[in-house]
């Protein structure tokens, strides 16, 4: 049988690599898919507990997480391009350094 | 029997393309490895009984907002990251125990045996009942919901508006 206890454990594991890859990381796009597999791997959680429960709204809150991840991906790739156009990079290191 | 084989398989690959994406150099590998990963998460929704929402997350999720990362991806001209390996031994260090923490204590630690496994009725998951509770019950949320699209819009276009006057 496929318990939901197996995916509340696979859920643990994509959240710590994508927590993972957001420290070590240095690139803007990457960061942000980093933070990606965070939202997906909450989802994969909602989806077991709601099974788990045999109830419905953690599937209501997936659709919440989905569209907060859709907006906030529009807007953080229009801040790249800005990002990219200001200072020429997208090293987050280097745009710290870096005064007009 | 066989559909526990199945379900580990895509879990499996669920996992390794997500640290794909993790140890990848090139930006735009990572983010195909990631649709990749999505899929595989898709798959696995569906032996939770999600069947709506693995739609979803294939039509939205991977087909909207995957895409359109890879279209900005394409745009910008982003160098190959120098790998994960060769960052600060701190940073490396630090990361490492967050790892083993957020993994070595919730198994150890967490009683899994306490997550039940209900038996759900063939609409569970389905789009009739979804759709019914989020126009229902949760009806505050769901306009708070489209509120926040129309936000996010705003915020896009308002970064990228360029007057007639500016140069490029």
């Amino acid at each position: 049988m496929i318990e939901p206890s197996n995916v509340i454990l696979i859920s643990l594991v994509l959240f710590s690599i994508g927590m993972v890859g957001m420290i070590t990381r240095k690139d803007a796009i990457t960061l942000f898919l980093c933070i990606e597999i965070m939202l997906n791997a909450a989802n994969v959680a909602f989806v077991g507990f709601s099974k788990s429960m045999g109830q419905l709204e953690g599937h209501v809150a997936v659709i919440a997480v989905i569209v907060v991840a859709a907006t906030e991906a529009a807007v953080a790739l229009s801040l790249a391009i800005k990002i990219q156009k200001e200072f020429g990079t997208l090293n987050v290191m280097d745009i710290s350094k870096l005064r007009n | 029997m066989m559909a526990q084989l199945v379900f580990w398989m895509f879990a499996g690959m669920a996992i390794l393309f997500t640290l794909m994406v993790v140890f990848l150099k090139n930006p735009l590998s990572s983010a195909l490895s990631l649709v990749a990963s999505f899929f595989c998460v898709s798959a696995i929704y569906v032996f939770m009984h999600a069947t709506f929402l693995s739609v979803i997350q294939i039509l939205v999720y991977t087909g909207a907002i995957m895409v359109l990362f890879l279209y900005c991806l394409m745009l910008l001209n982003l160098q190959e990251d120098q790998g994960i390996m060769k960052t600060h031994l701190s940073r490396l260090v630090f990361a490492g125990l967050l790892l083993f923490n957020f993994i070595y204590f919730p198994v150890v630690y967490f009683d899994f045996n306490k997550i039940q496994n209900q038996s759900v009725n063939a609409e569970f998951g389905g789009m009739a009942v979804i759709g019914d509770m989020l126009v229902k019950d949760h009806v505050i949320l769901f306009e708070w919901l489209s509120v926040l699209l129309l936000l996010g819009i705003m915020a896009v276009v308002m970064l990228t508006y360029k007057n007639k006057e500016q140069h490029d």
